[in-house]
């Protein structure tokens, strides 16, 4: 069976959007989650940090920064 | 003890307006303290019911979980499960931010299932109304099964209601079953429930989530020490991962509530985060971001320094009448000196910066309040994590260009232990508002008067100062994340918040509680710095009036001075035969190297407590008489200073190599007893500061020296 590799948020260009699929970094789940980042919710970016290793995100009604690190965990469905 | 008193505790996510309800509820009636035994803040304040009964408030940390995030959070847990623990709550009033109804609810279940009776507060219902957006009260209410109140911290709308549902409450007799759940919204798992099981010696009255939530925590709070060990023992045993059954049962909550809170929330349009969109666009735009934060700083301390002029001199003015009024009334003894030239100029000290401080912090609760903080957190971040420190650290590094105090208390909100750490070592490197009048006395002698096209010379060598205090915070920074090895809990994940007017009464308050937490800490070690400095500079041993009035007559042109003058020079000629002159002279050799004499090393031990202590030492030794005017004695002082020669009888004392390196001595020195009082006290120990003061100090020696060195 093949395994699909998933893109992460990093992945995500700006102004695009995508579903979250899974959160793979386990010490950050509980906090995104409550932040609203959960599976089968649809982000997207809405811009970068000057040097690019900060993301602005919205989800639903809200925005959210994260850090490229962070996004690395968050495993969307596809780009 | 309170036992007559209602106690409540606020709880609610950051961002829910908590403070606002805090606010609203308890006006003036608020203080400041610590949790006993951790350094982390507890807000409490007081209010009444319409019945008239009393009630106390705590204001718990917000935070997004019983599973705590930072080290402020972790209170919030712990107090929640212990019925044992002093500010275990009888009433919990939980407040969330009804555009964020689904988020918020996660905490309120987990507090809901903890046993402990719930009122729950609907905030922000002006802004739900101005979008038209319907919350189903009713509906929430019967699937929460407790009580819920709409309200407005902003417009107080809902306010008596509250009052009203609070004091139903206080009639209401145990076990007020109105205000708690019949079943709880999480079912343990079997797992979980076994290891509840499998431990003995639980408080009376812990629900079995309670008993849960201890166990996860049971590494971060305390505990009776039997009771950990038990936990520990079981969690090993079983194997059970902490973490994973936390993510499962947030999951779990989430998806269990979703259809029925769903339904209570009508928001008909995306309308309201339009604004924050727009401003966001330029706020956080790669280029002008930036330009944009720094401009606002620029602004913010042009601000500072432009506005705090009058009031200080008017503090200043104070205080010298009331030395005047205090001398001419007492008789002339020991103790009169000791009032006025140790207590009252002690407190001046602290005061005159009052102006200063509540200005920079009206104006950083301004920019937090209004949610423009978040965005310079998140453009910033990544620089700061170059340097070993969080976006967060940004708010500490700017309040320290007023006090490096409150700045090192505001690194309570970095997860991160190192990124902490290294935020609390570096701050006072930033230009305090206490270097400003050494700053000011020595520029002169760098830098001449004039212009430069629309640049004023001695302008532009005051930012190079602040610039160079700056550069060496970084770098310090730098060093210390190399050298400090830690654990990572790094992290940003934060929510920026939609973009709200400031709300005035919030920012007041905020700004009242900071300024007196700087008065009371930094007070507080003045004080008591400032009446030994008193003694050690007006005594010594020998008969020091004897001694002054010798060498003062034994000069030339002693037989030309005023009464006034003559008094002025014994008293400058008196403060070298005190101890704090016998120990000048002892460190002589160590700083003539930097281009410093005696006198000036006087002035580098009195103002080891207090920067700006240097100044009136300055002018006591250099016998300037008292005036009002701290410009003209400024001025004199720079004059005498500039007449005075080195030991060849021939260069200047204040050339330009010596008061350059003296300069940037002050730049780098620590010299802030209450800088370090607040450190131990943050850190929980004296090696943090000890490090603080033996870097910072090495730091000003060598620099100082290589100054001197190179040009002179």
């Amino acid at each position: 069976m093949q395994q699909k590799v998933r893109p992460s948020l990093v992945n995500l260009s700006v102004g695009k959007s995508a579903t979250v699929h899974a959160l793979e970094i386990e010490a950050h789940a509980c906090k995104l989650m409550a932040l609203g980042i959960e599976p089968g919710v649809n982000l997207s970016v809405v811009r970068k940090s000057p040097f690019g290793q900060s993301l602005y995100v919205s989800v639903g009604r809200h925005f959210i920064a994260l850090r490229k690190s962070e996004a690395e965990g968050i495993i969307l469905q596809e780009i | 003890m309170k036992s007559d008193h209602l106690k409540i505790a606020l709880v609610g996510n950051p961002n829910a307006g908590k403070s606002s309800i805090f606010n609203l509820l308890t006006g003036l009636r608020q203080q400041v303290s610590n949790f006993p035994g951790v350094t982390i803040e507890k807000k409490t304040g007081a209010f009444d019911l319409p019945s008239g009964k009393k009630v106390a408030v705590t204001d718990l940390p917000g935070c997004y979980s019983l599973y705590p995030n930072s080290s402020d959070e972790r209170i919030v847990g712990e107090i929640l499960t212990n019925p044992q623990h002093l500010n275990f709550p009888d009433l919990v009033v939980y407040v969330l931010d009804v555009m964020n109804l689904e988020r918020h609810m996660l905490l309120a279940t987990q507090i809901i299932d903890l046993g402990i009776p719930m009122i729950l507060a609907v905030n922000m219902m002006d802004l739900a109304a101005a979008e038209n957006i319907q919350v189903d009260i009713a509906a929430l209410q019967a699937y929460l099964q407790v009580p819920v109140v709409p309200i407005s911290g902003r417009t107080a709308e809902g306010k008596d209601n509250l009052l009203q549902a609070i004091d139903q409450f206080h009639q209401s007799a145990p076990p007020h079953s109105a205000y708690l759940r019949k079943e709880a919204f999480y079912a343990l798992s079997a797992d979980e429930k076994s290891l509840i099981q499998s431990i003995s010696g639980w408080e009376a009255g812990k629900t079995d989530y309670s008993k849960l939530v201890s166990c996860h925590l049971a590494q971060d709070i305390s505990l009776a020490p039997a009771l950990q060990q038990g936990i520990e023992q079981s969690v090993q045993s079983q194997n059970f991962n902490r973490l994973r059954y936390q993510i499962n049962e947030t999951m779990t909550r989430f998806r269990d509530m979703a259809p029925s809170i769903k339904r209570t929330l009508d928001i008909p349009s995306e309308g309201y985060t339009k604004w924050t969109h727009r401003i966001d666009q330029i706020i956080t735009h790669r280029f002008i971001g930036p330009l944009i934060f720094f401009t606002i700083m620029l602004f913010v301390f042009q601000a500072i320094y432009a506005w705090s002029e009058a009031p200080m001199g008017w503090i200043e003015e104070t205080f010298a009448w009331m030395t005047d009024g205090v001398k001419s009334i007492m008789p002339e003894a020991w103790y009169t000196d000791l009032l006025t030239d140790g207590v009252i100029a002690g407190l001046g000290g602290v005061v005159v910066f009052v102006p200063q401080i509540t200005i920079l912090f009206l104006l950083i609760a301004l920019l937090e309040e209004s949610g423009y903080m978040s965005r310079a957190v998140f453009m910033f971040d990544e620089i700061m994590q170059k340097f070993g420190m969080n976006g967060r650290s940004l708010v500490s590094l700017i309040s320290s260009g007023a006090c490096a105090i409150p700045a090192i208390m505001a690194t309570r909100t970095i997860t991160d232990w190192k990124e902490r750490i290294i935020t609390m070592m570096v701050a006072p490197l930033i230009s305090c508002s206490a270097r400003i009048p050494v700053y000011a006395v020595l520029i002169g002698f760098v830098v001449p008067d004039g212009n430069w096209g629309i640049f004023n010379y001695q302008g532009l060598a005051f930012m190079g100062l602040y610039l160079l205090g700056i550069i060496a915070s970084l770098v310090a920074a730098l060093v210390f994340k190399w050298v400090i090895k830690s654990k990572q809990n790094s992290q940003l994940m934060i929510e920026l918040p939609v973009y709200k007017a400031p709300l005035m009464k919030n920012v007041l308050l905020t700004v009242r509680e900071k300024v007196w937490s700087f008065i009371s800490s930094a007070g507080q070690v003045i004080l008591g710095i400032s009446i030994v400095l008193w003694f050690l500079a007006s005594y010594g041993p020998g008969d020091m009036d004897a001694k002054a009035l010798a060498e003062v007559s034994a000069k030339p042109d002693y037989a030309t001075l005023t009464e006034d003058e003559r008094d002025a020079q014994i008293q400058g000629a008196k403060i070298s035969y005190s101890y704090a002159g016998y120990l000048g002279k002892a460190i002589e050799p160590a700083i003539a190297p930097l281009g410093f004499d005696w006198k000036i090393g006087i002035a580098l031990i009195t103002s080891f407590a207090a920067r700006e202590v240097f100044v009136g030492t300055m002018a006591t030794i250099y016998s300037i008489g008292s005036t009002d005017d701290e410009d003209e004695s400024t001025a004199t002082l720079r004059q005498k200073m500039g007449a005075e020669l080195k030991t060849d009888g021939v260069t200047k004392r204040y050339d330009f190599p010596t008061a350059l390196s003296l300069l940037v001595f002050y730049v780098f020195a620590m010299q802030c007893m209450s800088t370090l009082a607040v450190t131990k006290k943050e850190t929980n120990g004296w090696k943090w500061p000890m490090i603080q003061l033996g870097y910072m100090t090495a730091m000003a020696y060598f620099g100082s020296l290589l100054i001197y060195q190179f040009f002179s």
